[in-house]
């Protein structure tokens, strides 16, 4: 039962991170390429958080959705001038940035040995020891964060990423501040996956760069476009397809030391085949261009 | 309006129709531009071009391909900025120098463009498309998205009151749940016109609005448009090669000539 508990946690995080990228791509159709960064802020500020100044569980989550939403300047501010493929490249750059950083800065990050010893979620005394426990709470979370994202999908605010999305320029030229939109959705959908890397951290117990590298941010951004964009659906069920794909290769048996390449070769062949027979999405509404 | 769109406009917003024409009310609007010249790579597209117009009055703006209309359009709705001159626009007491401000404030002050390649956004339906253009919605901010929630229904109702009116009177109020790429060109640009007027905006720049309709079609837009000016004030400035479809309904006419743009009056009702 506890591997299933497991199973529906990490969907539970990687739902929260894929509805976080979702409102850039899917909504702003902005392709952002550092989002493992931003989860990585998160988790960090909210482990420093924790460890260090002893404050509670959700302080902690908000103090990572903070310094990820500050941060975030560091891909909206280019957004104003680069855009497409350039764009693309400098949210690469900034990946690397911040990976190097959390690598390199052993004063804070602890460099490559990481950061161990994060406690289970407490509130109000009760320790989420379990992980049935931590499945509940994160699914309360997801829930109400999935209710902010429906939340602003249709408000006008989301109406006006689409409008950008749709066509930059004929939503300057009707009012729409494009360059505002994009730091709001920036700060937003960071903030977002810095609560969701807080919410990793709490649940694994030790954090260190390897998790946050620019592979993880290719497998979120595969979980956006398989699931499909333009919708909270469509990151629900690409965060449920690519956690329980590496699970199902688990029953093949393959020897530990091809298992990993024929993972990244199954992830592969599901993006292409996705692209060829269904662009939008397994769930989407909306086809990336 | 017809019976059917009051019907969908009172069931669906609870706004009384007596309130859907009040952002048409008469307003003092004034575009005027001075010595505005450009030139790219050497090249001198713009000289020394000057150019007035109020509101209720219609203006062609007309030249060969390639003389600078849409550059002047681009200069006058921020997009690019003059190598030397001035362009300012009044509107409700207020003055805005124009060389200095970004395309979406211009829009938001009161002045708006439509595209000679339409832009609809394709993926909205018509009501949203008018939708996405209303001015100063506090819904935009993702705060008050969340946590103003009742304020933000209420704005919503009255754009939505606002936007049916708008494609009531260009004749597109029965299409409003289609979706904006599948309309004709004719349909299109019926909605981008209603999109512009949901902006709030008195200055309305018009790049070729005819293009790609047939004579019908082109008749009835211009007569909604020389109606639009009569009953909202609104001063447009129009690029067109259609001059026999457009000229009736003109007060001046801005003709390019090398360029240099020259000006003269058609003895329309607001003929300065």
């Amino acid at each position: 039962m506890n591997y299933i508990y497991h199973l529906i946690i990490y969907f539970e995080i990687y739902a929260i991170v894929a509805m976080s990228l979702n409102l850039l791509i899917g909504y702003g159709g902005l392709l952002q390429v550092a989002h493992a960064a931003y989860y990585g802020i998160g988790a960090y500020a909210a482990a420093l958080v924790w460890t260090k100044l002893g404050w509670g569980f959700f302080p902690g989550l908000l103090g990572g959705a903070f310094v990820a939403g500050v941060l975030s300047l560091l891909v909206s501010l280019p957004a104003w001038r680069f855009k497409g493929d350039y764009f693309v490249m400098i949210s690469i750059a900034v990946q690397t940035l911040i990976y190097t950083v959390l690598y390199n800065w052993t004063e804070v990050t602890n460099g490559p040995f990481g950061i161990s010893g994060i406690s289970r979620p407490v509130i109000s005394n009760y320790v989420f020891v379990t992980t049935g426990s931590v499945t509940l709470l994160y699914g309360v979370l997801l829930l109400g964060l999935g209710i902010i994202m429906a939340l602003l999908k249709w408000s006008p605010f989301g109406r006006a990423l689409q409008a950008m999305r749709d066509d930059e320029l004929a939503a300057r030229s009707i009012g729409i501040p494009v360059d505002w939109l994009k730091l709001q959705a920036f700060a937003l959908a960071s903030a977002m996956v810095g609560i969701a890397g807080g919410l990793y951290a709490a649940y694994v117990s030790y954090i260190d760069p390897t998790s946050f590298s620019l592979n993880e941010s290719i497998l979120m951004l595969s979980m956006v476009i398989v699931g499909g964009t333009g919708n909270v659906r469509g990151p629900l069920t690409g965060a449920a397809v690519l956690i329980l794909l590496p699970e199902a290769l688990r029953f093949l048996h393959l020897p530990d030391a091809i298992a990993a390449n024929v993972r990244l070769l199954a992830y592969g062949l599901l993006l292409i085949v996705m692209m060829h027979l269904r662009p939008q999405g397994l769930a989407g509404t909306y086809r990336y261009q | 309006m017809n019976t059917q769109a009051c019907a969908m406009m009172e069931k669906t917003t609870g706004t009384p129709l007596a309130q859907v024409y009040q952002a048409s009310s008469p307003s003092r609007v004034r575009l005027h531009a001075e010595g505005l010249s450009i030139a790219f790579g050497g090249q001198q597209v713009l000289q020394s071009v000057n150019l007035d117009l109020t509101g209720g009055q219609i203006a062609l703006l007309r030249g060969p391909n390639g003389c600078g209309k849409t550059t002047l359009l681009n200069i006058l709705s921020g997009f690019i900025k003059p190598d030397t001159g001035s362009a300012r626009l009044e509107f409700n007491g207020t003055r805005v120098n124009i060389v200095k401000e970004t395309p979406d404030r211009l829009a938001r002050l009161g002045l708006a463009r439509l595209w000679q390649d339409i832009r609809l956004f394709p993926t909205m339906t018509v009501l949203e498309n008018v939708l996405a253009a209303s001015p100063h919605a506090i819904g935009i901010s993702p705060a008050h998205a969340l946590f103003s929630l009742g304020k933000v229904k209420q704005q919503e109702r009255e754009f939505r009151a606002q936007a049916l009116a708008w494609l009531d009177m260009l004749g597109m109020a029965d299409r409003a749940n289609s979706s904006g790429d599948k309309l004709s060109v004719g349909q299109s640009k019926r909605v981008a016109i209603a999109r512009l007027l949901q902006t709030g905006s008195k200055v309305l720049l018009l790049d070729e609005p005819l293009a790609g309709l047939d004579t019908d079609a082109a008749a009835k837009l211009v007569e909604d448009l020389n109606r639009l000016a009569d009953a909202t004030h609104h001063a447009m400035l129009i690029v067109e090669h259609n001059h026999d479809a457009i000229t009736p309904v003109c007060d001046l006419c801005y003709t390019f000539a090398e360029g240099v743009l020259m000006r003269e009056d058609m003895g329309g009702k607001w003929a300065c």
